[in-house]
């Protein structure tokens, strides 16, 4: 599915002296199939702008298409179309257990017996999560981690045609995270899944993104390819984030070793260098 | 000797609706924390690290063995208010800490409850505000700020309190990298300053300057050490499912190649330190 932002802004809180400009004319077209990463310092509008994307806000002015057809007055969420992952899922937790938590939308959209079962069972897998031991424990009895792992496993099993995840690693731990990770990106090679993904860590958005938005005091500060953007650490410490670990050591060696390197985003790469430097050479 | 802030001894603890299944959140656990120390608590989803810090400002009490907080039991109800005074806390999740209708209600909350002047009160609103960057958000509903902006209220309120021991539950975990790293000097300046930090992450970075790592497992402590000693098990780090730096991972890509650099670097700097030097 097609995602066009036609120049638009929206605030909270109108018409109070609190009014707070969340989004500030933004125009934005998310292609089918692509992998978007959207960072930006805390309050830049990001979490907003997914939800302008996925048809739950409302802008004040400007137009959201789906496909080229501009959305109808009421929001609602469109299951197996559009998957939206919130930035604190554990608060959306409400069945009584974690099956029937996960199994919500894709009942929504006509699964039953066999075929819902099997789906639940993939998408708690999909996240790390031990489906057995956990499918039938109650959502509120679970750590943080594993609260948000089912929320995410709950927007992925109705496997919509475009992913909009808030921050789907913030808590998990790190074998989840990179497991994750994989499974999105096969998600999007295999089926196409239209992935946007807000997050905090360049290094992972490094593994992930193709192309990376800036968002900055509600507006689109940079828009490009991410591992164009990714390598640029000025601009990306203009607005409040940080370079990936292999672009700060490339900084950093150039500084001590009076020679200039150019930033990689490839761990394999950066340890070629770092061979190279110590004067025998990458490959041995 | 020095005397522990914080001590366990043999600590179990399995959660009430959680009858009838196996699952123990804690298992016999005995540790001692010393004032002034940096701990750093890793472990996997679901390992225990919240159910333990829960233990360490008395929202929990252990099924069985005893947990003491500056020499106060936990047990005893009574302690209670004054083990929360030294021991201050930040939830994992936001949302479930804030109070109040307005941010600068929700900093002054816990401050009124320790019962201090208004004048103090009012200065450390201030100073704490402008600290965590959200001075511009006093008069805001904390209900329609964002996840990040949230994190670092709940932080403030904290702080503002100077616990001798600061428990942080992944506080940065919706924080962006340079308020993260803001806040991360911030909580180095508190621990400087004479604190004990007990402090929760999934990320290894963040914990560079710790005197002491601890690593749970299905509610056992499986490490507690140096953190440069918790990357040599392989085995170790596949079971609590912690992912070492970028620096150490790059040093053991060397190493296979017949590299050894040592000691092993922990941060970038020290690996480019070590490999222009
Ligand atoms: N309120 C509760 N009721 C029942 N069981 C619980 C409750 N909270 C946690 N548990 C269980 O206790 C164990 C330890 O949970 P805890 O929250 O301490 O983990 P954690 O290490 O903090 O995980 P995370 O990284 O996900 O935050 C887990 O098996 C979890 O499912
Ligand atoms: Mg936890």
């Amino acid at each position: 599915m097609r995602i066009e932002l036609d120049d638009i802004s929206l605030s909270f809180q109108p018409g109070t002296p609190f009014a707070v400009k969340a989004l500030d004319r933004v125009s934005l077209m998310v292609r089918p199939g692509e992998r978007l990463a959207i960072a930006g310092s805390t309050g830049s509008g990001k979490s907003t702008l997914l939800g302008v994307m996925a048809g739950i806000l409302r802008p004040a002015a400007g137009r959201v298409l789906h496909d080229g057809q501009a959305l109808s007055r009421k929001p609602r969420l469109q299951p197996g179309r559009i998957g939206l992952g919130l930035q604190s899922p554990e608060n959306c937790l409400f069945e009584k257990t974690v099956f029937d938590d996960v199994a919500f939308a894709p009942r929504r959209m006509g699964l039953d017996g066999e075929r819902l079962g099997q789906r639940v069972m993939w998408a708690l897998e999909c996240v790390g999560l031990d489906a057995a031991a956990s499918a039938t424990r109650e959502p509120f009895s679970l750590s943080v981690g594993e609260q948000r792992r089912v929320a995410l496993a709950g927007v992925i099993a109705a496997e919509p045609a475009v992913l909009l995840l808030d921050e789907p690693t913030a808590y998990l731990d790190p074998a989840t995270r990179r497991d994750l990770l994989e499974r999105l990106l096969a998600m999007n090679d295999e089926r196409g899944t239209t992935m946007v993904v807000v997050g905090h860590d360049m290094d992972e958005l490094a593994v992930f993104a193709e192309r990376l938005v800036i968002m900055d005091d509600g507006r689109v500060a940079a828009d490009g390819p991410a591992d164009k953007l990714l390598k640029d650490e000025a601009l990306l410490e203009r607005y409040g984030l940080e370079a990936p670990g292999t672009v700060r050591l490339c900084r950093l060696l150039s500084g001590c070793a009076g020679r200039e390197f150019a930033a990689v985003l490839d761990e394999e790469q950066a340890a070629n260098l770092l061979q190279e430097i110590m004067g025998w050479g990458p490959g041995g | 000797m020095e005397q522990s802030i914080i001590s366990l001894k043999n600590v179990s603890y399995a959660y009430p609706h959680a009858a009838g299944d196996q699952r123990v959140a804690l298992s016999d656990i005995t540790l001692d924390i010393r004032e002034g120390e940096f701990i750093g608590l890793v472990g996997a989803n679901g390992s225990g690290k919240s159910t333990l810090v829960r233990m360490l400002n008395a929202l929990l009490v252990p099924v069985s063995g005893e947990v003491r907080v500056d020499g106060l039991l936990t047990s005893d109800r009574a302690n209670h208010n004054r083990i929360r005074e030294t021991a201050g806390m930040v939830f994992q999740n936001p949302d479930s800490q804030i109070v109040a209708t307005s941010v600068e209600d929700d900093i002054a909350f816990g401050l009124e409850n320790l019962g201090l002047p208004v004048e103090e009160i009012e200065r450390r609103i201030t100073t704490a505000a402008r600290r965590f960057g959200v001075a511009g958000l006093l008069e805001r509903e904390p209900h329609w700020l964002s996840g990040g902006q949230k994190q670092r209220v709940v932080l403030a309120g904290v702080v503002a309190l100077e616990p001798r021991v600061l428990i942080l539950d992944e506080p940065t975990s919706m924080l962006d990298p340079c308020s993260r790293r803001r806040f991360h000097s911030l909580v180095e300046d508190l621990w400087r300053g004479g604190a004990t930090i007990i402090y929760i992450t999934q990320l290894m970075d963040e914990l560079a300057f710790a005197d002491r790592i601890l690593a749970l497992d299905a509610g056992r402590v499986v490490f507690d050490g140096r953190p440069r000693d918790i990357f040599s098990s392989d085995e170790l780090l596949e079971r609590i499912s912690l992912e070492p730096p970028l620096a150490v991972r790059l040093a053991r890509t060397l190493a296979r190649r017949g590299c050894e650099l040592s000691p092993v670097p922990l941060t970038l700097s020290q690996l480019a330190e070590e490999i222009c030097g």
